[in-house]
């Protein structure tokens, strides 16, 4: 039973914050918001709105597009680390509230922006070893929740959002193999302290400029392809700085990596599905890498085929 | 085998810190030719990778200028 993605939806808060309007309470130009971070307003969801709201609205977006059964639904997976509460899981409020059925597994993954790959292998593995069909990845980490307006490093950067990949064995997209790692001695370069974000900006981006480029090599490699095979590149929207040295150091063309954040800013884990929904509409998008690196300091990659 | 301000010239060229290397005179603080937080990571982890050393975050506070530099690297290579 091949399974993949079949659909994908998502969420974006209305809410923003203009990075403008914070030129002067963080020393920043346009150029610096523009073409170095490359965000130019962060959505933020609603005080009232918690993650399984977020969730619930990217649930509500894919059945606009698609004719889905809820009593089909046999497995609902949340990537979050930021949930409505500690106990329960986010997973089981939400299951509650799309009155799936009981039949439904549902759990949570603790994961950041590495979280929408691992994911998706993770509902397949689990998927495929129980024989189900139909399953929903979720991905919402709203960070308005733990980030710090005054924090120059982080506010001006992350967003909330939340997607919904429909996981089916009839696939638009099917993954290939996939390549996973961990640097935990270097976890605390971003990590939540008495409810706060903190982020070391030169240990992540060190981490990434050098291990995700070697990483997409391999992973390419290892599905039996070559960079120039590759149709568009979907990396975690780490900041536009991050996603141009990446490409840079891979030597790919910039029309072939996705950048599209500017809007709405770094989402963690639904950075990567939220550009998906767009390119997977794209008809000469046959082949695409997907990449996601940060918290952990974890990373996970991929090749999408048609 | 020691360096000098053209190798390091070189290194902004080749790391795309987003500065014009051609109108920076060696005992200039580079900041004021525009280089900001995240073209001083991408010079530094240049330098990392072409010098094999490590270069904390408190020592890159004191390098402002291409003869900073230099002598930095000249002393830990």
């Amino acid at each position: 039973m091949a399974l993949g993605i079949e659909n994908i939806a998502s969420y974006i808060p209305e809410k923003r914050i203009s990075n403008y309007d914070r030129k002067a309470l963080f020393d920043i130009d346009d150029d610096f918001i523009e073409n170095r971070i490359g965000v130019k307003f962060v959505a933020v969801k609603d005080d009232t709105e918690e993650t399984s709201d977020l969730c619930f609205k990217a649930f509500e977006n894919l059945k606009l597009k698609t004719a889905l059964d809820i009593e089909q639904i046999d497995a609902l997976v949340v990537v979050s680390q930021n949930p409505d509460s500690n106990i329960p899981h986010v997973s089981g409020v939400l299951h509650g509230r799309l009155d799936l059925p009981e039949t439904c597994a549902s759990f949570d993954i603790s994961l950041g922006c590495s979280g929408y790959v691992y994911g998706l292998s993770i509902i397949q593995s689990f998927m495929k070893e129980n024989g189900l069909k139909r399953g929903l990845l979720f991905t919402a980490d709203p960070y308005s929740k733990v980030v710090s307006p005054d924090d120059k490093n982080t506010s001006l950067l992350f967003g909330d959002a939340a997607s919904v990949t429909l996981v089916s064995d009839t696939p638009l997209y099917r993954t290939g193999k996939f390549s996973f790692g961990t640097i935990g001695k270097q976890s605390q370069e971003l990590r939540c302290e008495n409810g706060k974000l903190f982020m070391n900006g030169r240990a992540i981006f060190n981490f990434a400029a050098k291990g995700v480029p070697k990483d997409i090599i391999k992973i390419i490699a290892e599905n039996g392809l070559e960079i120039a095979d590759i149709d568009k590149f979907v990396f975690h929207q780490g900041s536009k700085y991050i996603i141009d040295t990446i490409g840079a150091r891979l030597k790919v063309s910039p029309d072939k990596i996705a950048y599209d954040i500017y809007d709405y800013g770094n989402t963690i884990s639904s950075s990567i599905p939220i550009i998906l929904e767009k390119e997977m509409e794209v008809p000469t998008n046959n082949k695409m890498v997907i990449s996601g690196f940060g918290v952990g300091l974890s990373w996970a990659s991929t090749v999408l085929m048609k | 085998m020691s360096i000098n301000a053209d190798s390091i010239k070189g290194m902004i060229r080749d790391s795309a810190a987003g500065i014009n290397v051609d109108v920076i005179k060696d005992d200039e603080p580079l900041s004021e030719h525009g280089l900001d937080s995240l073209g001083i990571m991408n010079l530094f982890l240049y330098i990392e990778e072409n010098h094999g050393i490590a270069i904390p975050d408190d020592d890159i506070d004191r390098l402002q200028s291409i003869n900073d530099i230099v002598a930095y690297i000249n002393q830990k290579s």
